[in-house]
């Protein structure tokens, strides 16, 4: 099955979850195309953001990455709730939820100055490209790195 | 999972798994399957068009 990221973001946000997009798509919204595989977004962790999100989960018939067999269920929503990460793969990809993670600012934080895009005419919130340079910095990884020295080239 | 909040080092472990995970599941893909996905999902980011600093 491939993911169908566009379709991800649709579901999000016509359920009224507000999240601010990280990692690989909010990369390609500052121009660097890479191929990513999944969606990962930080939520609002309002109650009913949660609650929404959640549900959409559920919609999407999302089942845990490290356990298949199971589904967003009452302990995961808890979990959603009290700050948890959580990486689903769901009928449109793969979707990490990024809650608390070192070097990744709260939602409040990525909110006050990130940038709508929309991904096929659907809008959505990727964060700034300030924000995704000091993540991608703090992260390390080959792939970050890679990308930040993408993003520091004037070039792109 | 845990009913409580993982530390930050251990979330950082998880986030590690979880790519480890994936990489161990789309192993399993021919190089025709790898190649095409990788195709479709740059088609997709490829529709993604940034707008504007958000308003709030």
């Amino acid at each position: 099955m491939l993911p169908d990221l566009a379709g991800a973001i649709s579901a999000l946000s016509h359920a009224g979850v507000r999240f601010v997009a990280i990692g690989g798509i909010a990369v390609a919204a500052h121009r660097v195309i890479r191929a990513t595989e999944d969606l990962d977004l930080v939520p609002d962790p309002a109650r009913e953001s949660i609650d929404a999100l959640a549900n959409v989960l559920v919609a999407l018939c999302a089942r845990l990455l490290r356990n298949p067999e199971r589904e967003v269920d009452a302990e995961v929503r808890t979990a959603l709730h009290r700050s948890r990460n959580l990486t689903v793969t769901t009928s449109r990809g793969d979707i990490d939820i990024v809650q608390r993670l070192p070097g990744v600012p709260s939602f409040a934080i990525l909110a006050t100055d990130a940038w709508e895009a929309t991904i096929f005419d659907v809008p959505f919130l990727v964060c700034s490209r300030a924000h995704l340079i000091a993540m991608k910095r703090a992260r390390g990884s080959a792939l970050d790195q890679a990308d930040l020295e993408r993003l520091l080239d004037p070039g792109h | 999972m845990p009913a409580e909040p993982s530390d930050p080092d251990e979330a950082a472990r998880e986030a590690d798994e979880a790519r480890r995970l994936r990489a161990h599941r789309d192993a399993a893909l021919t190089p025709a399957e790898r190649l095409a996905r990788v195709h479709e999902l740059c088609r997709q980011l490829a529709g993604i068009r940034p707008v504007a600093r958000h308003k709030r």
